[in-house]
Protein backbone atom coordinates (compact mmCIF):
# COMPACT_ATOMS: atom_id res chain seq x y z
CA UNK A 1 0.00 0.00 0.00
CA UNK A 2 1.30 3.60 -0.96
CA UNK A 3 1.68 6.13 1.85
CA UNK A 4 -0.68 8.14 0.03
CA UNK A 5 -3.55 6.10 0.24
CA UNK A 6 -2.36 5.02 3.82
CA UNK A 7 -2.45 8.66 5.04
CA UNK A 8 -6.31 8.73 3.18
CA UNK A 9 -7.09 6.04 5.63
CA UNK A 10 -5.71 7.88 8.72
CA UNK A 11 -7.57 10.89 7.42
CA UNK A 12 -10.85 8.91 7.41
CA UNK A 13 -10.18 7.18 10.89
CA UNK A 14 -9.26 10.17 12.40
CA UNK A 15 -12.57 11.55 11.96
CA UNK A 16 -14.48 8.97 13.17
CA UNK A 17 -15.21 10.11 16.45
CA UNK A 18 -16.13 8.21 20.01
CA UNK A 19 -15.12 5.26 18.67
CA UNK A 20 -15.25 2.20 21.19
CA UNK A 21 -12.67 -0.57 20.46
CA UNK A 22 -14.06 -3.75 22.07
CA UNK A 23 -12.51 -7.22 22.10
CA UNK A 24 -14.51 -9.19 19.58
CA UNK A 25 -11.97 -12.37 20.17
CA UNK A 26 -13.90 -12.80 23.64
CA UNK A 27 -17.34 -11.49 21.98
CA UNK A 28 -17.04 -14.24 19.62
CA UNK A 29 -15.86 -16.77 22.14
CA UNK A 30 -18.89 -16.13 24.54
CA UNK A 31 -21.62 -15.89 21.35
CA UNK A 32 -19.81 -19.42 20.11
CA UNK A 33 -20.56 -20.65 23.64
CA UNK A 34 -23.70 -19.82 23.95
CA UNK A 35 -24.90 -20.93 20.68
CA UNK A 36 -23.07 -23.99 20.93
CA UNK A 37 -20.85 -23.29 17.47
CA UNK A 38 -18.83 -25.66 16.75
CA UNK A 39 -15.42 -23.96 15.76
CA UNK A 40 -13.70 -26.46 14.73
CA UNK A 41 -14.87 -26.98 11.18
CA UNK A 42 -11.83 -24.06 10.21
CA UNK A 43 -11.05 -23.63 6.46
CA UNK A 44 -7.51 -24.14 5.56
CA UNK A 45 -5.80 -21.30 5.72
CA UNK A 46 -7.30 -20.13 9.34
CA UNK A 47 -6.34 -23.74 10.62
CA UNK A 48 -2.96 -23.17 9.83
CA UNK A 49 -3.48 -20.40 12.25
CA UNK A 50 -4.82 -22.29 15.24
CA UNK A 51 -3.75 -25.54 14.97
CA UNK A 52 -2.74 -26.57 18.52
CA UNK A 53 0.24 -28.74 18.73
CA UNK A 54 2.29 -30.03 21.73
CA UNK A 55 4.34 -27.88 24.44
CA UNK A 56 5.41 -24.44 25.09
CA UNK A 57 4.44 -22.05 27.99
CA UNK A 58 4.33 -18.30 28.57
CA UNK A 59 3.87 -15.73 26.50
CA UNK A 60 4.73 -11.95 25.84
CA UNK A 61 7.40 -9.55 24.02
CA UNK A 62 5.27 -6.75 22.46
CA UNK A 63 7.50 -5.60 19.55
CA UNK A 64 7.70 -2.96 17.48
CA UNK A 65 7.99 -3.63 13.15
CA UNK A 66 10.83 -1.10 13.20
CA UNK A 67 13.21 -3.20 15.04
CA UNK A 68 13.08 -5.83 12.56
CA UNK A 69 14.49 -2.88 10.23
CA UNK A 70 17.92 -3.56 11.43
CA UNK A 71 17.68 -6.54 12.98
CA UNK A 72 17.03 -8.86 9.99
CA UNK A 73 19.13 -8.95 7.21
CA UNK A 74 20.23 -6.14 4.80
CA UNK A 75 19.78 -8.39 1.66
CA UNK A 76 15.92 -8.90 3.10
CA UNK A 77 13.85 -7.39 0.47
CA UNK A 78 10.52 -8.03 1.68
CA UNK A 79 9.36 -9.84 4.14
CA UNK A 80 6.18 -11.45 6.35
CA UNK A 81 5.17 -10.69 9.96
CA UNK A 82 2.90 -13.24 11.72
CA UNK A 83 1.62 -12.19 15.36
CA UNK A 84 -0.08 -15.23 16.64
CA UNK A 85 -3.63 -14.88 18.07
CA UNK A 86 -3.28 -17.97 19.94
CA UNK A 87 -1.47 -20.44 22.07
CA UNK A 88 0.43 -23.13 19.49
CA UNK A 89 -0.39 -21.19 15.80
CA UNK A 90 2.12 -23.10 13.36
CA UNK A 91 3.69 -21.30 10.54
CA UNK A 92 4.96 -22.81 7.88
CA UNK A 93 8.25 -20.86 6.68
CA UNK A 94 9.21 -20.77 3.05
CA UNK A 95 12.11 -23.63 3.56
CA UNK A 96 8.82 -26.35 4.94
CA UNK A 97 10.66 -25.52 8.58
CA UNK A 98 7.79 -24.90 11.12
CA UNK A 99 7.34 -22.42 14.06
CA UNK A 100 5.04 -22.73 16.18
CA UNK A 101 4.49 -19.80 18.25
CA UNK A 102 3.07 -18.46 21.50
CA UNK A 103 0.06 -15.98 21.88
CA UNK A 104 0.89 -12.56 21.29
CA UNK A 105 4.56 -13.74 20.27
CA UNK A 106 5.49 -12.29 16.87
CA UNK A 107 7.61 -14.06 14.30
CA UNK A 108 9.66 -12.04 11.09
CA UNK A 109 10.41 -14.66 8.21
CA UNK A 110 11.49 -13.38 4.40
CA UNK A 111 9.39 -14.47 2.09
CA UNK A 112 11.69 -16.97 0.65
CA UNK A 113 15.14 -17.78 1.63
CA UNK A 114 16.21 -18.30 -1.95
CA UNK A 115 18.76 -15.57 -2.45
CA UNK A 116 20.21 -15.59 0.97
CA UNK A 117 23.16 -17.16 2.89
CA UNK A 118 21.36 -17.86 5.84
CA UNK A 119 17.64 -18.67 6.92
CA UNK A 120 17.71 -15.73 9.07
CA UNK A 121 14.34 -15.12 11.18
CA UNK A 122 13.40 -13.16 14.54
CA UNK A 123 11.72 -13.87 17.09
CA UNK A 124 9.41 -11.82 19.70
CA UNK A 125 7.92 -14.23 22.59
CA UNK A 126 8.00 -18.16 23.07
CA UNK A 127 7.84 -20.15 20.12
CA UNK A 128 9.37 -23.74 19.13
CA UNK A 129 10.81 -24.67 15.90
CA UNK A 130 11.14 -27.93 13.66
CA UNK A 131 13.84 -27.00 11.42
CA UNK A 132 14.17 -28.25 7.88
CA UNK A 133 17.36 -29.98 7.17
CA UNK A 134 19.23 -27.53 4.90
CA UNK A 135 23.01 -28.36 6.16
CA UNK A 136 24.27 -25.90 3.54
CA UNK A 137 21.90 -22.68 4.15
CA UNK A 138 22.14 -22.25 8.74
CA UNK A 139 18.78 -21.66 10.51
CA UNK A 140 19.18 -18.69 12.85
CA UNK A 141 16.71 -17.44 15.46
CA UNK A 142 17.43 -14.31 16.35
CA UNK A 143 15.89 -13.10 20.06
CA UNK A 144 16.24 -10.64 22.37
CA UNK A 145 20.27 -10.63 23.21
CA UNK A 146 21.22 -14.26 21.43
CA UNK A 147 21.28 -15.78 18.28
CA UNK A 148 20.28 -19.53 17.93
CA UNK A 149 21.92 -20.94 14.97
CA UNK A 150 20.60 -24.13 14.04
CA UNK A 151 21.50 -26.87 11.06
CA UNK A 152 18.83 -29.20 11.67
CA UNK A 153 16.46 -29.95 14.56
CA UNK A 154 13.60 -28.89 16.91
CA UNK A 155 14.18 -26.76 19.49
CA UNK A 156 12.15 -24.32 22.18
CA UNK A 157 12.51 -21.15 23.09
CA UNK A 158 10.96 -19.82 25.99
CA UNK A 159 10.93 -16.58 28.06
CA UNK A 160 11.31 -17.15 31.48
CA UNK A 161 11.16 -14.03 32.93
CA UNK A 162 12.20 -10.24 31.29
CA UNK A 163 15.88 -11.10 32.03
CA UNK A 164 15.81 -15.10 31.90
CA UNK A 165 14.99 -17.10 28.40
CA UNK A 166 15.20 -21.35 28.13
CA UNK A 167 16.79 -22.13 24.86
CA UNK A 168 15.75 -26.54 25.33
CA UNK A 169 17.01 -28.31 22.54
CA UNK A 170 14.74 -31.05 21.38
CA UNK A 171 16.57 -32.71 18.89
CA UNK A 172 19.65 -32.18 16.89
CA UNK A 173 22.23 -29.64 17.69
CA UNK A 174 22.34 -26.20 18.03
CA UNK A 175 24.82 -23.49 19.13
CA UNK A 176 23.39 -20.09 21.47
CA UNK A 177 25.72 -17.24 20.88
CA UNK A 178 25.77 -14.30 22.47
CA UNK A 179 25.10 -10.99 20.43
CA UNK A 180 27.33 -9.10 22.09
CA UNK A 181 30.07 -11.25 22.47
CA UNK A 182 30.63 -14.18 20.02
CA UNK A 183 33.00 -16.23 21.26
CA UNK A 184 30.78 -16.47 24.22
CA UNK A 185 28.30 -19.58 22.85
CA UNK A 186 27.00 -22.96 23.80
CA UNK A 187 26.65 -25.70 21.89
CA UNK A 188 23.71 -27.76 23.08
CA UNK A 189 23.39 -31.47 22.26
CA UNK A 190 19.88 -33.07 21.96
CA UNK A 191 17.97 -32.67 25.72
CA UNK A 192 19.92 -30.09 26.83
CA UNK A 193 18.58 -26.82 27.67
CA UNK A 194 20.09 -23.61 29.14
CA UNK A 195 18.94 -20.54 30.65
CA UNK A 196 20.43 -16.98 29.32
CA UNK A 197 20.41 -14.30 31.60
CA UNK A 198 20.85 -10.90 31.18
CA UNK A 199 21.77 -10.53 34.76
CA UNK A 200 24.58 -13.59 34.77
CA UNK A 201 25.64 -11.86 31.35
CA UNK A 202 29.45 -11.72 32.54
CA UNK A 203 29.18 -15.59 33.51
CA UNK A 204 28.08 -17.31 30.77
CA UNK A 205 25.18 -20.13 29.96
CA UNK A 206 25.18 -23.03 32.46
CA UNK A 207 24.68 -25.90 30.50
CA UNK A 208 21.97 -28.28 32.55
CA UNK A 209 21.89 -31.75 31.05
CA UNK A 210 18.78 -33.71 30.79
CA UNK A 211 17.47 -35.48 33.56
CA UNK A 212 15.55 -39.30 33.05
CA UNK A 213 13.79 -40.95 35.98
CA UNK A 214 12.80 -44.48 36.54
CA UNK A 215 9.02 -44.76 37.45
CA UNK A 216 9.55 -47.60 39.52
CA UNK A 217 11.92 -45.81 42.21
CA UNK A 218 11.31 -43.19 44.75
CA UNK A 219 12.86 -39.86 43.55
CA UNK A 220 14.17 -36.86 45.68
CA UNK A 221 11.41 -33.91 44.93
CA UNK A 222 13.58 -31.32 43.07
CA UNK A 223 14.78 -34.30 40.76
CA UNK A 224 11.13 -34.85 39.59
CA UNK A 225 10.86 -31.27 39.16
CA UNK A 226 14.12 -30.93 37.15
CA UNK A 227 12.20 -34.15 34.96
CA UNK A 228 9.28 -32.17 34.79
CA UNK A 229 11.20 -29.15 33.44
CA UNK A 230 13.09 -30.89 31.05
CA UNK A 231 9.71 -32.73 29.58
CA UNK A 232 7.51 -29.94 29.23
CA UNK A 233 9.55 -27.92 27.21
CA UNK A 234 8.57 -24.61 29.64
CA UNK A 235 5.15 -25.70 30.87
CA UNK A 236 6.68 -25.68 34.45
CA UNK A 237 8.75 -23.30 36.20
CA UNK A 238 10.33 -22.57 39.80
CA UNK A 239 8.82 -19.09 40.79
CA UNK A 240 12.10 -17.12 41.51
CA UNK A 241 11.37 -17.20 45.96
CA UNK A 242 10.02 -20.93 45.62
CA UNK A 243 10.89 -23.11 48.74
CA UNK A 244 12.05 -26.70 47.47
CA UNK A 245 12.89 -29.35 49.81
CA UNK A 246 16.08 -30.89 47.84
CA UNK A 247 16.15 -34.51 50.04
CA UNK A 248 12.53 -35.54 50.40
CA UNK A 249 11.93 -38.30 48.13
CA UNK A 250 8.49 -39.87 46.80
CA UNK A 251 7.52 -41.91 44.35
CA UNK A 252 5.56 -40.21 41.58
CA UNK A 253 4.28 -42.21 37.98
CA UNK A 254 5.79 -40.06 35.22
CA UNK A 255 4.54 -42.27 32.14
CA UNK A 256 1.08 -39.47 33.28
CA UNK A 257 0.33 -36.38 31.59
CA UNK A 258 1.50 -33.14 33.18
CA UNK A 259 -1.80 -32.60 34.53
CA UNK A 260 -1.89 -35.70 36.47
CA UNK A 261 1.86 -35.42 37.86
CA UNK A 262 0.46 -32.07 39.35
CA UNK A 263 -2.70 -33.92 40.79
CA UNK A 264 -0.82 -36.42 42.05
CA UNK A 265 2.13 -34.19 43.19
CA UNK A 266 -0.42 -32.36 44.87
CA UNK A 267 -1.84 -35.51 47.12
CA UNK A 268 1.38 -37.11 47.66
CA UNK A 269 3.57 -33.49 48.52
CA UNK A 270 3.60 -30.44 50.11
CA UNK A 271 3.39 -27.87 46.79
CA UNK A 272 1.73 -24.98 46.00
CA UNK A 273 1.36 -23.74 42.43
CA UNK A 274 -0.54 -21.88 40.24
CA UNK A 275 -1.97 -22.13 36.45
CA UNK A 276 -4.38 -19.20 36.60
CA UNK A 277 -1.71 -16.34 35.93
CA UNK A 278 0.46 -18.62 33.75
CA UNK A 279 -0.70 -18.61 30.26
CA UNK A 280 -1.71 -22.52 30.15
CA UNK A 281 1.73 -23.35 32.46
CA UNK A 282 2.56 -24.25 36.08
CA UNK A 283 4.49 -21.76 38.62
CA UNK A 284 5.37 -23.34 41.87
CA UNK A 285 5.82 -21.54 44.92
CA UNK A 286 6.74 -24.64 47.15
CA UNK A 287 7.73 -27.99 46.57
CA UNK A 288 8.30 -29.86 50.05
CA UNK A 289 7.15 -33.20 51.65
CA UNK A 290 4.43 -33.46 53.48
CA UNK A 291 3.77 -33.05 57.13
CA UNK B 1 -23.58 -15.59 -6.03
CA UNK B 2 -21.28 -16.74 -3.26
CA UNK B 3 -21.70 -18.79 0.04
CA UNK B 4 -21.37 -16.39 2.33
CA UNK B 5 -19.41 -18.56 4.87
CA UNK B 6 -19.13 -22.14 4.19
CA UNK B 7 -17.47 -23.32 7.64
CA UNK B 8 -17.16 -21.79 11.09
CA UNK B 9 -13.88 -20.69 10.41
CA UNK B 10 -15.48 -18.32 7.90
CA UNK B 11 -17.91 -17.45 10.53
CA UNK B 12 -15.34 -16.85 13.13
CA UNK B 13 -13.36 -14.50 10.87
CA UNK B 14 -16.52 -12.50 9.96
CA UNK B 15 -17.45 -12.26 13.28
CA UNK B 16 -14.10 -10.73 14.43
CA UNK B 17 -13.61 -8.33 11.60
CA UNK B 18 -16.72 -6.67 11.56
CA UNK B 19 -18.22 -6.84 15.22
CA UNK B 20 -16.61 -4.04 16.97
CA UNK B 21 -17.09 -1.28 13.60
CA UNK B 22 -20.58 -2.58 13.36
CA UNK B 23 -21.69 -2.58 17.05
CA UNK B 24 -20.10 0.98 17.11
CA UNK B 25 -22.36 2.25 14.39
CA UNK B 26 -25.42 0.78 15.27
CA UNK B 27 -24.55 2.85 18.80
CA UNK B 28 -24.83 5.60 16.84
CA UNK B 29 -28.21 5.01 16.44
CA UNK B 30 -29.31 3.36 19.16
CA UNK B 31 -27.52 4.96 21.35
CA UNK B 32 -27.00 1.95 23.76
CA UNK B 33 -24.36 0.38 23.99
CA UNK B 34 -25.84 -3.24 25.26
CA UNK B 35 -29.00 -3.00 23.01
CA UNK B 36 -26.45 -2.40 20.24
CA UNK B 37 -24.20 -5.46 21.09
CA UNK B 38 -27.41 -7.24 21.22
CA UNK B 39 -28.58 -6.07 18.24
CA UNK B 40 -25.22 -7.25 16.14
CA UNK B 41 -25.15 -10.24 17.65
CA UNK B 42 -28.74 -11.16 16.77
CA UNK B 43 -27.75 -10.66 13.19
CA UNK B 44 -24.36 -13.17 13.42
CA UNK B 45 -27.11 -15.43 14.99
CA UNK B 46 -29.14 -15.15 11.83
CA UNK B 47 -26.48 -15.57 9.39
CA UNK B 48 -25.51 -18.45 11.35
CA UNK B 49 -28.89 -20.30 11.64
CA UNK B 50 -29.09 -19.37 7.72
CA UNK B 51 -25.37 -19.93 6.90
CA UNK B 52 -26.62 -23.14 4.35
CA UNK B 53 -29.33 -20.86 2.51
CA UNK B 54 -27.31 -17.62 2.31
CA UNK B 55 -25.80 -16.75 -0.89
CA UNK B 56 -24.08 -12.92 -1.58
CA UNK B 57 -23.66 -11.21 -4.56
CA UNK B 58 -22.37 -8.02 -3.09
CA UNK B 59 -19.78 -9.02 -0.74
CA UNK B 60 -20.02 -10.13 2.91
CA UNK B 61 -19.61 -6.48 4.14
CA UNK B 62 -22.67 -5.22 2.22
CA UNK B 63 -25.09 -8.56 3.68
CA UNK B 64 -24.04 -7.63 6.90
CA UNK B 65 -24.43 -4.14 7.08
CA UNK B 66 -27.98 -4.63 5.40
CA UNK B 67 -28.86 -7.53 7.72
CA UNK B 68 -27.57 -5.26 10.96
CA UNK B 69 -29.64 -2.40 9.69
CA UNK B 70 -32.86 -4.48 9.04
CA UNK B 71 -32.68 -5.54 12.73
CA UNK B 72 -31.84 -2.10 13.88
CA UNK B 73 -34.82 -0.71 11.95
CA UNK B 74 -37.30 -3.48 13.72
CA UNK B 75 -35.57 -2.39 16.89
CA UNK B 76 -36.30 1.27 16.86
CA UNK B 77 -39.73 0.51 15.59
CA UNK B 78 -40.75 -1.46 18.63
CA UNK B 79 -39.03 1.53 20.70
CA UNK B 80 -41.01 4.01 19.08
CA UNK B 81 -43.83 3.37 20.95
CA UNK B 82 -42.43 3.48 24.39
CA UNK B 83 -39.96 6.00 23.74
CA UNK B 84 -39.40 9.28 22.37
CA UNK B 85 -37.79 8.00 19.15
CA UNK B 86 -37.79 9.94 16.20
CA UNK B 87 -39.87 8.76 13.17
CA UNK B 88 -37.04 10.84 10.65
CA UNK B 89 -34.49 8.73 12.75
CA UNK B 90 -36.03 5.66 11.34
CA UNK B 91 -36.61 7.11 7.70
CA UNK B 92 -32.71 8.15 7.80
CA UNK B 93 -31.40 4.84 8.97
CA UNK B 94 -33.20 3.66 5.70
CA UNK B 95 -31.62 6.19 3.62
CA UNK B 96 -27.96 4.32 4.47
CA UNK B 97 -26.09 2.50 2.19
CA UNK B 98 -23.14 0.06 3.40
CA UNK B 99 -20.72 2.76 2.80
CA UNK B 100 -21.45 4.17 6.39
CA UNK B 101 -19.40 1.45 7.64
CA UNK B 102 -16.51 1.71 5.87
CA UNK B 103 -14.63 4.62 7.93
CA UNK B 104 -15.59 2.20 11.36
CA UNK B 105 -14.21 -0.76 9.61
CA UNK B 106 -10.83 1.54 8.64
CA UNK B 107 -10.58 2.72 12.54
CA UNK B 108 -10.97 -0.48 13.50
CA UNK B 109 -8.04 -1.92 11.02
CA UNK B 110 -5.66 0.99 12.38
CA UNK B 111 -6.51 0.33 15.64
CA UNK B 112 -6.04 -3.26 15.60
CA UNK B 113 -2.60 -2.70 14.18
CA UNK B 114 -1.46 -0.26 16.52
CA UNK B 115 -2.19 -2.39 19.70
CA UNK B 116 0.68 -4.27 17.81
CA UNK B 117 2.79 -0.76 19.20
CA UNK B 118 5.24 -0.04 21.99
CA UNK B 119 2.56 1.64 24.59
CA UNK B 120 4.66 4.92 24.16
CA UNK B 121 4.96 4.64 19.95
CA UNK B 122 1.01 4.05 19.98
CA UNK B 123 0.34 6.84 22.20
CA UNK B 124 2.54 9.32 19.80
CA UNK B 125 1.06 7.61 16.54
CA UNK B 126 -2.56 8.08 18.30
CA UNK B 127 -2.04 12.06 19.26
CA UNK B 128 -0.77 12.58 15.68
CA UNK B 129 -2.88 10.89 13.65
CA UNK B 130 -5.56 10.01 14.57
CA UNK B 131 -6.08 12.94 16.92
CA UNK B 132 -4.52 15.66 14.76
CA UNK B 133 -2.18 17.27 16.90
CA UNK B 134 1.56 18.72 15.69
CA UNK B 135 4.92 17.44 16.83
CA UNK B 136 5.21 20.05 18.51
CA UNK B 137 1.89 19.80 20.50
CA UNK B 138 3.07 16.25 21.36
CA UNK B 139 6.14 16.75 22.23
CA UNK B 140 5.45 19.72 24.91
CA UNK B 141 2.23 17.55 26.26
CA UNK B 142 4.77 14.51 26.94
CA UNK B 143 7.32 16.39 27.75
CA UNK B 144 9.86 15.33 24.92
CA UNK B 145 11.91 16.72 21.69
CA UNK B 146 10.14 17.02 18.38
CA UNK B 147 12.67 14.84 17.27
CA UNK B 148 11.57 12.10 19.26
CA UNK B 149 7.87 12.36 17.99
CA UNK B 150 9.16 12.47 14.58
CA UNK B 151 10.99 9.21 15.14
CA UNK B 152 8.17 7.65 16.70
CA UNK B 153 6.07 8.73 13.72
CA UNK B 154 8.65 7.17 11.50
CA UNK B 155 8.38 3.80 13.04
CA UNK B 156 4.72 3.48 13.82
CA UNK B 157 4.29 4.15 10.09
CA UNK B 158 6.69 1.84 8.70
CA UNK B 159 4.99 -0.87 11.34
CA UNK B 160 1.38 0.41 9.75
CA UNK B 161 2.29 -0.47 6.31
CA UNK B 162 3.28 -3.52 6.62
CA UNK B 163 0.38 -4.67 8.32
CA UNK B 164 -1.97 -2.85 6.79
CA UNK B 165 -1.37 -5.48 3.72
CA UNK B 166 -2.83 -7.90 6.45
CA UNK B 167 -6.06 -6.75 6.30
CA UNK B 168 -6.45 -5.38 2.71
CA UNK B 169 -9.46 -7.12 1.96
CA UNK B 170 -11.32 -5.04 4.58
CA UNK B 171 -10.16 -2.25 2.94
CA UNK B 172 -10.98 -2.40 -0.81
Amino acid sequence: MDNKRLEDLLKIASKVEAYKPLDSSKAFNDFAKMHRIDVSQKSPSSNIRSLIIRWSAVAACLCMLFYVGHKMDNNLNSFNSFTANDNNTVIELPDGSKATIEKDAKLFYPESFANLDTRHILLEGNGTFDVAHMPEKPFVVEYDDFNVNVLGTIFNVTKVSDEKTKIANIEGKVKVVDKQDENNYRVLNEGEFIFFSKKSFDTGIEVIPPVSLDNTRNHSIYSIYEHLYNNSAGKIHLHNNAIVDGKAVVRIDLSQSLEEIMRDLDKKTNILYDKEDCNNCYIIYQLKAKG
Amino acid sequence: MAKLINNSGDFERLFKDYYTPMCNFINQYVKNWEDSEEIIQSTFLNIWKGRDRIDVKGGAKSYLFQAAKNNMIDYLRKRKSTHEIDEGLIESVESLDSSSLDPLVIKEVILKIASGLKEKNREIFILNKLEGLTYEEIANHLNISKRSVEDNISRAMKHMKQEIEHYKYLLK
